[in-house]
């Protein structure tokens, strides 16, 4: 049981968030949801519970926002400035206001999309690795040991895929298996690192309470590791027909993005490409300042330099083309992980167990994906176990003739 | 009544100043000459945006006497209180849906209109869409055969802006997708079904306002039950469409297409789809609408004829999503499993 007062959740309309803020409320624990915008907060308000609109930026309003608080879980991400400042703004109002504790969400990101296999544990020193994300989730990390190091009970806790309903891993990859020609790195040989997103609240839950949670870092998985490629086979799985997962190889993939150049290259052909479109020219001709200067330049450019343009836009030669769904380097990477994150510490300090298999966690986000319409086909149709009887068919009959049920 | 009638708008949320001033000020038969807002600044702004000339106020009791009649957009919970206000001075009044929160509050405004003989219409302006008379249509001509039921599925990401932030409340909306989003279907439901006998209800209300409900209504309908479901959600983009079930047939309502529809059926062995509009109609804008339900609401103050939403048949919808409130189970959610 989790003995505390009131509990604000920062980033508490977001996957993790929303069903932080369920169990919390279940559990019989007052919350208060800190939400960026009120119009994200309609993942929450079917939840008798307070919600306070504002920015974690603004030292005024967190001070404000922590009024009657015990505890802090931050979940809230963003770019650089929500992340970093907003950590560093939160963990301070924290300590000024000597919450009992403060549950940060960090990720294993920290030691890198693709870390090396030598990494043993949560003990590693953190090092930036140059991809934009690892490196804020890394100076968030540090804002919160530091705000440890002068005694904030802190804990951090480092899940790695969080998947369940909600959650933009299942949906991403069950559209683009929908899609077709969806292809895994190295076969799918990496790690998946999974953790139900349940289990995790679980960890979070064991945090908030257990006193050899302060001052520690957490790995935070599912029972038994996973590859990617039964990640995305439990995913093919719920189609039909069940897609083709194909394979490309890490290499591969980085000669394909050698090849498209930098940024200016790969965008200089469908840019010239778009401007030369007559539709666009259509559009544009519609607003009388853009007529006038498509006309000018028609008037002063000469037919050699058309054909030059139009030669450059069309031109492919050089550039490979995308003919098949090859992943962006981010999810090469990610899909490259040798590593094993192991949650045998949370388990030995927060007695941490995961109650929620792979298999029982696919099943339930079956359910859910079936639910939110991103499964749409008979099969997916039929396991809605929700819907009131009464919904499954429609019947007319005549009045007073055994009724319309 | 002169022949320019004069209107005041009460409440100057979004909804007023995207619509409801707007409409007004296409009409060359009514004249703006009253804005109400609780935040006098705000009436001050849009009076000043929309470069009218006419008075201010803070309350609504201070109308009365200077207008003719008064569009009321106001929270939902003020609604009844104000319209009722208005109708007992005399003031026709085109109240913003849902008119008030319960059947009985609902009631009493149709009866004080009565009792003063004034127009009472009410906001319901998805029925003056023209596939709201296309599915009438369609069913009356039997282009579908005998209809046999309905299906009906509407559910966007909630991501609306709101001057003040009601849509969360339920002691300012009273309710939450049913009562905000849901009361424009199960209105135009009640008109081309008929009225319901019997409405199931399940929602995910676990003690704030509900993002998703799902009914089960059986209508009477010319001597006979038609059954037909409905979902409704603020937090997933679902079909989005209506499909109602013919013994020949399917008509389809989509929520994007204001101004025709589509009706799927089997001709000579082949699956084919017509689509089906008023052939002198043009696409109109959302504006239009509200432009056409204002026209509606002054011919019937003019004529003394009923608005095309009146009270009595505005309150119906009220009236259902008392009913299926009052029933409503919790949505079962298997994919929460059960936690100990």
């Amino acid at each position: 049981m989790i003995a505390t007062r009131r509990i604000l959740i920062t980033g508490a309309t977001g996957f993790i968030g929303t069903r932080v803020c369920e169990r919390l409320h279940q559990a019989g624990v007052p919350v208060r949801a800190l939400v960026h915008s009120g119009s994200r907060a309609a993942r929450i308000v079917h939840l008798p519970i307070e919600t306070v609109t504002g920015d974690l930026c603004d030292k005024t309003f967190l001070r404000e926002a922590l009024k009657e608080c015990d505890a802090v879980v931050h979940l809230a991400k963003g770019g650089r400035s929500d992340i970093v400042l907003a950590t560093r703004n939160l963990v301070a109002a924290a300590a000024r206001r000597g919450v009992s504790r403060f549950i940060h969400m960090s990720t294993t990101a920290v030691y890198g999309l693709d870390p090396p296999d030598t990494l043993q544990s949560e003990r590693e020193p953190l090092k930036k690795v140059g991809e934009s994300y690892c490196d804020w989730k890394i100076d968030a990390e540090n804002a919160v040991w530091a705000g440890i190091r002068r005694g904030l009970p802190g804990v951090i806790l480092r899940p790695c895929i969080v998947y369940g309903p909600h959650s933009r891993w299942n949906i991403n990859m069950v559209e683009k298996l929908a899609k077709g020609d969806y292809r895994l790195v190295n076969e799918g040989r990496g790690w998946c690192n999974t953790v139900y997103v349940d289990n995790l609240i679980d960890a979070i839950e064991a945090s908030l309470h257990r006193p050899a949670a302060i001052g520690e870092a957490f790995f935070i998985t599912d029972e038994k590791p996973i590859t990617w490629r039964e990640f995305a086979e439990a995913h093919a799985a719920l189609l039909t027909p069940s897609p083709r997962v194909g394979t490309i190889t890490r290499e591969e993939v980085e000669a394909f993005y050698r090849a498209q150049g930098g940024l200016l290259r790969r965008s200089t052909r469908p840019f010239l490409s778009l401007l030369i479109s007559p539709e666009l020219r259509d559009t544009l001709k519609t607003v009388p300042l853009f007529e006038y200067v498509l006309k000018s330049i028609g008037q002063r450019i000469t037919p050699s330099q058309k054909t030059a343009i139009k030669g450059l836009a069309r031109r492919d030669a050089d550039v490979p083309k995308r003919t098949v769904d090859v992943p962006d380097m981010v999810t090469t990477m990610i899909q490259s992980c040798q590593v094993r994150f192991s949650s045998e510490k949370a388990g030995r300090l927060l007695e941490y167990v995961p109650r929620v298999s792979f298999t029982e966690g696919m099943k339930r986000t079956e359910r859910w994906l079936a639910w939110a319409g991103h499964l749409r086909d008979a099969r997916s149709r039929a396991c809605v176990g929700s819907v009131p009887a009464a919904h499954q068919e429609f019947v007319t009959c005549r009045a007073g003739n055994g009724g319309a049920a | 009544m002169n022949d320019i009638m004069r209107v005041a708008v009460i409440g100057c949320g979004l909804i007023a100043e995207k619509s409801h001033i707007p409409a007004i000020l296409r009409s060359d038969d009514a004249h703006i000459t009253a804005l109400v807002d609780s935040k006098r600044s705000r009436a001050e702004e849009l009076k000043a945006r929309f470069e009218l000339s006419c008075s201010v106020h803070e309350s609504w009791e201070a109308v009365p006497g200077s207008v003719d009649a008064a569009v009321v957009a106001v929270p939902s919970f003020l609604l009844a209180r104000v319209t009722g206000g208005l109708l007992q001075q005399g003031v026709h009044v085109l109240c913003e849906k849902p008119l008030a929160l319960s059947s009985e509050e609902a009631g009493k405004l149709c009866d004080i209109a009565e009792q003063t003989g004034t127009t009472l219409a009410v906001g319901f302006v998805h029925r003056f869409q023209e596939t709201t008379d296309l599915v009438k249509t369609v069913m009356e001509e039997k282009l579908i055969g005998e209809i046999t039921g309905y299906d009906l599925e509407f559910g966007v990401q909630f991501d609306w802006p709101s001057v003040s932030s009601f849509y969360f409340d339920r002691t300012l909306s009273g309710g939450g997708v049913l009562m905000s989003e849901a009361v424009h279907w199960l209105d135009r439901l009640l008109y081309w079904f008929g009225d319901v006998q019997s409405v199931e209800c399940a929602d995910n209300n676990d003690g704030g306002i509900e993002t998703e409900a799902q009914l089960s209504l059986t209508h009477l309908r010319a001597g006979t039950f038609l059954r037909g479901t409905a979902r409704f959600s603020w937090l997933y983009d679902l079909r989005n469409s209506l499909e109602v079930f013919g013994t020949e047939g399917t008509c389809v309502v989509r929520k994007d297409n204001r101004s025709y529809v589509e009706i799927h059926k089997n001709v000579g062995g082949r699956n084919v789809r017509f689509d089906m509009k008023d052939a002198t109609g043009h696409l109109r804008t959302p504006l239009e609408y509200f432009e056409l339900q204002f026209q509606d609401f002054r011919d019937a103050v003019v004529t003394g004829r009923k608005p095309k939403v009146s009270g009595r048949e505005g309150s119906k919808a009220v009236s259902l999503v008392g009913e299926a409130y009052r029933g409503a189970a919790r949505i079962s959610k298997p994919w929460e499993g059960v936690l100990s």
